[in-house]
Formats: structure tokens, sequence, C-alpha cells
């Protein structure tokens, strides 16, 4: 007995002493297979993204001296730019670092005098300029000067005294410029402010939308929920399902353009590719496009704004002309951000994002997709009609539409996102079922029918996986979100669907 | 005990109702500020004091921007009346400033201050001009640009008046510009001659400072070229030196020194040759060896892509005219000399002589080379690389060709 113990404490020991040994062989391989990059040590020139894109237009027509170059002119505008932002980052944490590169020293003197200044007050920028119109006046002819007036610039400053805001203020300012070249730098030599005529602004008039027939649901394919232009992205299914979806006499569908998969200021083409694959296909169907845009973003801080504003641009005046777009959504339940990200903060970034759409498209009303109807007053007078979402009892929901039609008496009002659930099993106690789901919807189309308000229901599938991306990791939040389809994951009918065949 | 707990909430519930009473108090209490100095215009370096008629000086900020940059300052302490003053470098910035009253995080009252350049004080003139380097005549112009700024860097006004000078030989032009978009500029015309150029500019009293700008030959025009040489043989070991005469430009400027002229020799036999040489106040040389035989060159010389000479032919004489050969006895020991020169004279080292061997079926089986050294050279034919029997030997220097039977033994 006491020998076998003895054999058994010795093979253990054996194959304890063995592990080890591995273990630490292992350890030191892996420790010396640590370290920089082999291709490191070649200093191999890195691609470095722009991350201050303000719009810039250039007027070269009237220049005096010499003819611009195509080359220098985009180097003139890379300094230029970069000497806003250097100066912008500079005003906003106090410190001169790489003013040297983009100013002369005279006007270097100047920026250190004022950030000196704010040092000793406390006072910190933030500052954004979000478009540029730079009208070259001259070139020298030895190719080291130039000499331009940057029309209606459009900047957003907000002034913070240590954390305490001032003051915000938007501004729209013009300058004349003279840059020289110097090292190999444009570098700013004189800046000069000059009044600028206030351009009138035309009367925008989107088109119409006659509101009191849309209907129709939000739309993801049942197998790629929140990634419908990923890689399993098929026009195959999303055809068969946009004709599913007129069968139900539907006639609107609202899809999502998620910031960061589509490359965020470097858009990515093949996702654009497959939205107009999308779009195509619901005109062939007779539907129209709400697209949202900015799907889970959330950073609204005001170093991004140029960034989220050339995303906009690129997306909607490649869009703007498609006939089966109906509106542009900014974003979808911004108000949810309120909390975590400031509420001023959300709101300064719609409003100027809101600005910015309408400038690249004047055709398209715009609108935000609050979470609901309370947080729908927000920008009202921004928005050219107001979205909600209402997820909650449906006895709530006509004294919630009367408040905030109260609110916003002189604008449409669309119900974009309502629905229910038919989870029924352990994380609702099997308290729900498919029945349920039909009397809510039932009931909800009775009161919408009934006041006429346009409305965008969540949603035709129900879907297998969520991403923890959408509400998060609790598994009954995932459970619940799982069933809020009209045909089951079998692409079966529920209950639910016959209320919509009826109504056809 | 549990009275009292109850007493000290209820106190304390009081109190915060109380204290939220008197706050929201002063926030509904919007305080008005009436502006006491309505003045816009200001000229840069003035003192300027924004004042009110309401005496809040907590939470309240002056904020003002100009185009370099934005700034909260607080009211002077010690005053009566709510006053600001604008900080030196807001108040020396020409151009438009800004300014918001804040109180309370909340804007009350916004205003404008025009500030033009202090162009009473003295002026200074900053000055530029490029390229600093141009070619006589031909349209080729530098340009001079100024701009004239107040004693704190300001560009002056458009219309802003501004003299140039320029001044070339005996001659100084003046011309008189006005500033428009910040700048003046005007453009400076090379001369047809070459030389140096002085560009300066004066503006209410200032002078610039002074440049210079060079003027250089334009491209040279057609040129002749002549040669010396010692000896008209062709020795191999003299040297020829050709020679440019002065090159001009068109305007019958000398050229840039250090211009490169190229001499090309094609010798009877079609052959390039080429020498280089740089111009030195116009004139370039270049030397050639001469050749070891009788030729015939023609030479002629390039400015490459501007300008060339005529063409000048030249002969050289035969320097030797006949040699020996001796071969000995086993025939393995080729002997060529001795070589003689012009005057009888043993040639310089250094003569090629080539030597051939063909079979009895004419064909080359091998060729040597060597050099004269005091005027012979010799070739020893090795038992390894041609067996014994009859061979052909041709042996050649000088151009002179001649061709021998051997028999190798």
């Amino acid at each position: 007995m006491n020998r076998n113990l003895y054999r058994v404490f010795l093979v253990l020991s054996f194959l304890a002493l063995n592990a080890l040994i591995l273990f630490a062989i292992s350890s030191v391989w892996s420790y010396l297979n640590t370290g920089a990059d082999r291709a490191s040590i070649l200093h191999l020139q890195e691609e470095k993204s722009s991350t201050y894109l303000p719009k810039i237009t250039w007027d070269i027509s009237t220049i005096k001296g010499r003819p611009i170059e195509k080359q220098t002119l985009s180097e003139i505008e890379r300094d230029y730019l970069r000497a806003w932002q250097v100066r912008n980052i500079a005003y906003e944490t106090n410190d001169t670092y790489g003013l040297t590169d983009y100013y002369t020293d005279s006007i270097r003197v100047k920026i250190s005098k004022i950030i000196k200044l704010n040092t000793t007050n406390g006072v910190t920028l933030k500052t954004t300029t979000l478009e540029h119109h730079p009208k070259l006046d001259f070139y020298s002819a030895d190719g080291k000067m130039v000499v331009f007036t940057d029309y209606d610039v459009r900047q957003y400053e907000e002034v913070y005294q240590h954390t305490i805001q001032l003051s915000k203020s938007q501004r729209i300012i013009s300058f004349k410029v003279i840059l020289l070249l110097e090292d190999g730098f444009w570098r700013i030599r004189q800046f000069v402010e000059i009044p600028t005529e206030p351009k009138k602004i035309a009367e925008l008039t989107p088109k119409k939308i006659t509101f009191s027939k849309l209907k129709g649901l939000n739309y993801y394919p049942q197998e790629t929920p929140w990634d419908m232009f990923g890689k399993k992205f098929k026009a195959s299914i999303i055809n068969n399902d946009f004709k599913e979806i007129t069968k139900l006499g539907l006639n609107t569908i609202r899809v999502f353009v998620p910031y960061e998969d589509f490359g965020k200021a470097a858009i990515d083409i093949n996702k654009i590719a497959k939205l107009k694959k999308t779009l195509d296909l619901a005109e062939k169907n007779n539907l129209k496009v709400v697209i949202t845009l900015f799907d889970f973003y959330g950073n609204y801080d005001i170093k991004d704004w140029t960034l989220t504003n050339h995303h906009a641009e690129y997306i909607v005046s490649h869009f703007k002309n498609h006939p089966a777009l109906l509106a542009w959504d900014v974003k979808n339940e911004p108000d949810l951000d309120f909390e975590s990200r400031g509420k001023d903060k959300v709101l300064s970034w719609l409003q100027q994002t809101i600005a910015s759409i309408k400038q690249f498209d004047s055709q398209h009303q715009v609108t935000i997709g609050w979470s609901s109807p309370e947080a729908a007053i927000n920008l009202n007078d921004e928005v050219d009609f107001v979205s909600f979402h209402f997820y909650k009892k449906v006895s709530e929901f006509s004294e919630a539409y009367a408040d905030l039609k109260k609110e916003v008496p002189n604008k449409p009002l669309m119900l974009q996102e309502f629905g229910y659930s038919s989870y029924d099993g352990v994380w609702n106690v099997f308290t729900g079922s498919e029945e349920d789901q039909k009397e809510y919807i039932e009931a909800m189309l009775q009161i919408l029918d009934e006041k006429k308000i346009p409305y965008l229901f969540w949603t035709l599938h129900d879907f297998e996986e969520i991403p923890t991306s959408v509400v998060g990791r609790l598994p009954w939040k995932k459970a619940q979100q799982k069933h809020f389809g009209i045909l089951d994951s079998n692409l079966k009918p529920k209950p639910v669907y016959s209320i919509f065949k009826e109504r056809k | 005990m549990k009275n009292l707990t109850i007493c000290i909430l209820f106190f304390i519930c009081i109190l915060i109702l109380e204290c939220s009473r008197q706050a929201s108090v002063t926030e509904n209490n919007i305080p008005s500020f009436k502006l006491l100095s309505p003045q816009e215009q200001y000229t840069a370096g003035d003192q300027i004091v924004i004042a009110f008629d309401n005496d809040i000086p907590l939470k309240t900020y002056l904020v003002i921007n100009n185009s370099i940059g934005t700034s909260a300052i607080k009211p002077i302490e010690n005053k009566k009346k709510l006053s600001f003053e604008i900080p030196e470098n807001y108040a020396q910035k020409s151009g438009v400033c800004y300014w918001s009253l804040v109180h309370n995080s909340q804007i009350h009252q916004t205003g404008v201050l025009n500030l033009v350049p202090n162009s009473a004080k003295e002026t200074r003139l900053e000055s530029y001009l490029g390229p600093r380097s141009l070619t006589a005549g031909n349209g080729d112009y530098s340009m001079f640009v100024i701009i004239p700024m107040d004693i704190f860097g300001n560009p002056l006004p458009d219309n802003t008046s501004i003299i140039s000078k320029v001044q070339f030989e005996n001659e100084i032009k003046e011309t008189t510009l006005l500033t428009k978009d910040l700048i003046s500029w005007t453009t400076i015309y090379s001369p047809k001659k070459s030389g140096r150029m002085l560009v300066s500019a004066t503006s209410n009293s200032t002078d610039s400072k002074e440049f210079t700008t060079i003027v250089y030959p334009a491209n040279a025009t057609n040129f002749e070229i002549s040669y010396t040489r010692n000896h008209k043989y062709a020795d191999g070991n003299q040297v020829i030196t050709f020679k440019t005469t002065q090159l001009k430009d068109e305007f019958g400027n000398s050229i840039s020194d250090g211009t490169l002229v190229t001499f090309i020799v094609t010798n009877s036999k079609g052959a390039k040759l080429k020498a280089q040489g740089t111009t030195i106040n116009g004139i370039a040389e270049a030397r050639l060896l001469h050749p070891v035989q009788k030729e015939i060159w023609e030479v002629k010389a390039f400015v490459l892509g501007a300008a060339e000479s005529q063409k000048i032919t030249l002969n050289f004489e035969a320097s030797i005219i006949d040699f020996e050969i001796n071969i000995s006895k086993n025939g393995r020991t080729i002997t060529i000399g001795p070589l003689k020169g012009f005057m009888k004279q043993l040639v310089p080292d250094g003569i090629p002589i080539d030597l051939k061997i063909f079979d009895t079926n004419d064909k080359e089986i091998n060729s040597f080379l060597t050099s004269s050294i005091k005027g012979e050279g010799t070739f020893l034919l090795s038992q390894d690389f041609l067996p014994n029997g009859n061979y052909k030997i041709v042996l050649e220097t000088a151009g002179i060709i001649k061709s021998r039977t051997v028999l190798l033994k």
C-alpha cells in the first residue's frame, strides 16, 4: 500500500516536473519571440489617415502672379488645414506643440500670448471649422508665397473656464491669409479677418412626403441583423424580403448605415455598392427607404465633426438622387447617449450634422430617430419631421402622442419604431406569447389608423443572434430582442402576420 | 432619540428647500447689463475698456475673439462699474474683434470692435524677391512682393502706396504700387546685359532692405574653335589643345563661367573621340593625345542644346615610317624595332604593337598585343599554345602592316 502510494507520488511528480519544464521552455521561447515587428527596422512610411477633414473648395479662377499647379495646391490645402488643426488642439490643451511647423515666428508669438493668457485664466477652447471656401488671390513667381481669401469659414467654438462651459458659438467668418513656403512647410504669415457679407440662405424646401399613406417597417435581413452590408450580403434574399413586404401592402422601409462599418471618414466603396443595390431593389419593389446614418456612432466630440461630416457628405451626395430614397434619419436613438456623453454635446453634434446634411442634399427631408415621444421634443425646430419610437403599453401611447403633438404642433410626426416581442421563455417566466404580440400590434394599428400616424414597425423577422452592441450582454434582453418579427426565424408567419395580410 | 432624528431630518429638509428656493430666485432674476462704452472703431494699440452699468463681477466674463484666437477675461477689480480691459495682444491686432458678455454661462450681450491698423506710427515693410537669379533678356522676370505693416505687424489697408526701386548699372527705376489683398507686387524683367540688379521699396518714409538679383547671361550662340599643337606628327605622345573663341549670348554677354563645351573628333575610320572643357571668361579648352598613326581629324565643338562651332580638319603625319622584324632561330622570339620617329629618334615608350598569327590555311589562331619599350617590342611564342610548324605572322604598329612566314621549332 505504502509502496503504491510512493509509486503514484513518483509518477505524478515526474509528470508535474515535465509539465513545469515544458512550460518554462515555452515561456522562454515566447519571450524571445516577442518585441517589435521585424518590418519596423525598415522604417517604412506609414499611411496616415487625416483627422481633420473640413469641406474645402478652392476657387483658382482669378489668381494673379502665376498659375498654380495641382500638386502645390494640394500641399497648400494640407498645410493650411493642419495649421487650423494644430491651433485648435493648442487652444484646447493650452500647449504650443506643433505650431512651429505651420506658423511663422511672428504669428506664433501672437498665438502663444493668447495661450499664456488662457492658461492664467484657466480658459480652454474646443474649436472646429466645418467649411472653407478659399479663393486664391496671388501666387508668386518663385512659388514661395501665396495669398488667398478664405470666405465663409463655418467655425464652431465652445469656451470653457476650467470645466464650466462659458459659451458656445457658431460663426461664419472670412479671412485674408498669406502663406510662405519655409523648410517645405506652407506656414501662415498673416491672418486677418475681414467682414463677411451675410449670405442669403436660400429657403430650403425639401420634397413633400405623403405622410398619411406612409406605412412600413424597420428592415434587417433575417440572417444578418445589424450586419446588413457585411460579407453575407445577398441581393436575392433582400429582393425576396422586399417582395414579401410589398405583398403586405407596406410601402416604406428603414435601413441602417453603421458609421464604423462603412469606413468612418474613409468610406468603403464596397459597402456603398451594397447600399446602392439595396436601394435599387427597393425601387424595383416600389418601396421607399429611410436611411438612418451614424448607426453605432457614439463619440460626438467636436474634434470628430469634420470626420462625421465627411462621412455624411459622401453617402448623402452619393444617394441624394436615388428615386427610392425617402428621407435621411441622422441617428438612431441619440437620446440614449445623453447620460454617457452629455446632452449638450449630443445635441450640438446633431444640430450641426442636420445642417450639413441639408447642405449636401436640399431635396430630402431630415429627421432624428428619438427613442421615445418625450425625447422627440429635442431639436424639433431643426428636423423636417419628428420621428419617435414607442415600446411601452398601448394604453400609454395616446397620451404620450398628444403631449408630443402639443409641443410640436406644426411638424409631421412619425412613429418610426414600435413592436412587441413574442418571446415566451425562462427570462419572462413563460408569460409572453405570439397572441399577445398580435393583440398589441392590432391595438396599436387601430390607434395609428385613427390618428393617421405614419408608422414603421419593428420588424419583419425573428432573429437568431443579437450582437452585444445592440442591447448589451444580458441574456434576457437578448432573448426579448430576438422575437419582434412578424415572421419567425424559419420565415413562417406568426399570428400577427395575418393582421397585415388582412389589412392590405 | 427617535424624535430627535426626525427633527434633524426635518430641519435638513427645510434647509435644502430654502437653499434651492434661494438659488432659484437668483437664477430667475436675469441681471440686465447696459453697455456704457458704445465705441466700436479703434486703432490698433489703443487702450480698450468695455464697461457695463451693472456690477456683478461674480461669474461674469467677457469672451473675446479675433482671427488669432479666443479668450475669456475677468472684469477689472476695484471698479464701481463692471468693466473689462481688452488685453494688449487683442487690442493690437487689427481686424474684427468680437466680444460677448457671459454671466452664469449665459450670453447676455454681444458686440463687435473694428480695429484699424495703426498707420500713423511707423510703417514696417516686409518684402520678398524671387527668383533671385535671372537670364538676360528673353522676358525672364522676378517678382517683388511687399507687405506694408504697422508697428504691431498688422497689414495696412488696401491702396497703401509703395514705391519700388530697381537699380541696374547707371539706371534707377521707380514705380508706385498700391496694395491689394494685403500685399503689393510687381514683376521686374531682366535687362539685356548680365550683372547685378538691386531692388528695394519705400512706403511712408520707411525703407525696405536691399535685395539682389543676379542677371546671368542667356544661352551661348554659335562660336569658333582653333587648335594648337607642338608638331604635326602622329607620335602618340604630344598633346593637342583645342580652344574656343569667347562664347557670347545673343546680347553680347560673355556666357557664365563653367559652361560645359564638348569637342567631338571624328577620325579617318569614323570613330568618335570626345574631350570636354568648361568656360572661363567665355573661353573653353580641351586636350587630346596625338594619334599614333597618320590621321585626318574632323573636330567640332558643342554647348549641348544651345550652340555649336564650325568644323575644322587637321592632319597628322606619320612619325614612324618603317620598322624591322627580327625572328630568332627557333622562330619563337620575335623582336620589332628599333622604332624610330620623325627625327630618327627612338620613339617614346608605349607605342602599341599588334601581332596576329595565322595557320597554313590562313585562319587566325591567336593574337598578341604589346607596347614598345626603348623603341623595341618583343613577343615570345610559347610552345604550349603554338605547336611546332609553319605559321604566318602579321605585325602592325603605327599603321604599318608587315607579314612574315615563320617555322616554329
